[in-house]
């Protein structure tokens, strides 16, 4: 029985009492004296057959009319309030035993340690799929279609609770998803989880995805999202964790927007563990320049410089190099427009299955805008519709809407720790002063009773915090017609953009999933 | 869903938040747009700014 044998354990802030179990008929002494913030620890056993509803324990006074109250009577004139029944106490134990919804956690960080997929691939050849995370896992074991756990090799001292083998699609989501495994997935390493996919079916399902660049990895959120709402409205590209940029095959990432700002740019390329050589591309209009292709260890490889004629496949010339060193020949011309050049990991010719992420460290300086002036005319309704997917399309009151000068495609997944941070040098040097941000979010956590902050600009340091102006998520939820589930705040202070100075900068103080297309745009 | 909310300064409502607050579906994708204009010139005060 649960109750058998449970420890109790509370500060007295009574001086000269008397600690007594009781069961109506029954007393137990514990101790002659104990003075005030003593800590009183009783454990205490029941007999089987015990009636629980009427069995507790409490704590009387030790003055001398102890031995003449009653203890039938519980609780008693003389009690002093402290009091536990074995059914409250009962159902603690079963809650702080209860196996605990799957969630990921670093083995040695505890539960505030979060790791984050870096990649997913799939090998053909093997016919499994490898989940790659940052950092070791106590994900919990899995279930497979046959009764099979498997196990995470850090884990042998796990405890019970984290010992409850799960369904997969519980803690991990794959697209697309095997229908059956025979086998269960297992941890080839610690950061490295394998799902060996049996039937041709899945196969294929796979492979496809794969090429069209529509798979992705996911692991769960907690609380984890509805089945209806896990997937993006757009699940191309690469999908990710709980924190950190993860990239799937077939994608490209850290895109720079051509036209008349960013036409200098420079991309740093973080390369995970990969197994094999890697192809760097560069992608600009309809020309494809190979530019690295011994890549096979860790490095940082950067490309620099400025873009010319890629679209013409004249000039698109080699400026990768590992190690960090940087070259500075023109890729394309300052006068073309609209040029949209990305940078690319590919495992060989035809597949990116090994890629690893790609992160957008900088950008280089960006040149003057050209003589269009962006004239916004002044507005108050807060109804104002800005939509980013109409680039190029009038806003209120007519004014041009230039196309976003900062692009990127795929799903920033940030939880407050890694914040997203466009530098200062990224950002426009002049301008109207006024700016858009849009974005496909996904709110994950409910709010917690705190301000969280969505974007500001500004560094966000100093004994202003200069964050103006800024975006938050109100702490509590707001019963009414208008907020029902969240209210967003933006506060707007002394604006005077003035991207040149200034740093823009989103910080999340929750989970939150930007998403493509046109996941996060400035204008 | 798409939610879209400016930032902007009436002459008779220079607190800007009151005319900057949108409600957003938990769990559920959403596309946003913030607009932050240039001629919202209020108060400097950062009191808003202090928390997170």
């Amino acid at each position: 029985m649960l109750w058998n044998s449970i420890a109790i354990n509370t500060i007295l802030f009574f001086g000269g009492v008397y600690g007594v179990a009781s069961r109506k008929d029954s007393e137990v002494r514990v101790t002659g004296s104990l003075c005030a913030y003593d800590r009183l620890k009783v454990q205490w056993t029941l007999p089987e057959g015990v009636d629980l509803e009427t069995a507790s324990v409490g704590l009387y006074d030790a003055g001398s009319a102890l031995d003449a109250e009653p203890l039938h009577q519980w609780p008693g004139p003389k009690a002093l309030g402290v009091q536990w029944t074995p059914q409250q106490e009962a159902a603690r134990w079963r809650q702080r035993h209860a196996p605990q919804p799957p969630s990921l956690h670093c083995d040695i960080g505890g539960p505030s340690c979060s790791v984050s997929v870096t990649n997913v691939g799939w090998d053909p050849d093997r016919r499994r799929l490898e989940v790659h995370f940052d950092g070791p896992t106590n994900t919990p074991t899995f279930l497979s279609s046959s009764g099979d756990r498997a196990t995470s090799p850090s884990r042998s001292s796990s405890s019970e609770g984290e010992k409850s083998a799960i369904p997969l699609s519980a803690a991990l989501s794959i697209h697309p998803m095997p229908t059956r495994l025979l086998t269960a997935p297992f941890w080839e390493t610690s950061s490295k989880l394998v799902v060996l996919v049996d039937f041709p079916t899945d196969q294929r399902a796979i492979a496809d995805a794969f090429a069209d660049g529509t798979a992705f990895a996911r692991v769960v959120l907690d609380p984890a999202p509805t089945d209806s709402n896990a997937l993006p409205p757009d699940g191309k590209t690469f999908y990710d964790s709980q924190e950190g940029i993860a990239r799937a095959p077939g994608t490209s990432e850290g895109i720079l927007e051509g036209g008349e700002r960013a036409l200098r740019g420079q991309f740093s390329v973080r390369l995970g563990e990969v197994g094999r050589p890697l192809v760097l591309r560069l992608w600009a209009g309809s020309g494809v320049q190979t530019l690295h292709d011994t890549i096979s260890s860790e490095a940082q490889v950067k490309v620099s410089g400025a873009v010319e004629n890629i679209d013409s496949n004249a000039a698109a010339e080699d400026t990768a190099s590992s190690s960090g060193s940087a070259s500075s020949r023109p890729l394309a011309s300052p006068a073309a427009e609209s040029t949209l050049f990305a940078v690319s990991l590919c495992a060989d010719e035809t597949s990116e299955t090994e890629a690893a992420p790609v992160v957008l460290h900088s950008l280089g300086p960006v040149t003057p805008p050209s003589t269009t002036s962006r004239t916004q005319k002044k507005s108050n309704n807060p109804n104002d519709h800005h939509d980013s997917t109409k680039s190029g399309t009038s806003t209120s009151g007519g004014a041009l809407n230039p196309k976003p000068f900062w692009d990127p495609k795929g799903v920033f997944a940030l939880t407050g720790l890694r914040p997203l941070v466009l530098p200062s040098a990224s950002l426009p040097s002049t301008g109207t002063g006024s700016w858009s941000f849009s974005c496909w979010l996904w709110i994950a956590d409910p709010p917690k009773g705190a301000f969280r902050t969505l974007l500001f600009k500004g560094s966000g340091q100093g004994g202003d915090l200069a964050r103006t102006p800024s975006a938050w998520l109100h702490p509590v939820r707001v019963i009414g017609a208008r907020y029902d589930t969240m209210g967003t705040y933006m506060y707007s202070h002394g604006l005077r953009v003035s991207l040149v100075s200034s740093i823009l900068t989103t910080y999340f103080g929750g989970s939150f999933l930007f998403n493509p297309e046109r996941v996060l745009c400035l204008y | 869903m798409k939610v879209a909310m400016r930032a902007s300064m009436g002459e008779a409502n220079p607190d800007l938040g009151a005319d900057s607050i949108g409600a957003l579906p938990l769990q559920e994708w959403v596309h946003v747009a913030f607009t932050f204009e240039n001629r919202t010139a209020a108060a400097t005060e950062g009191h808003p700014f202090t928390y997170g």
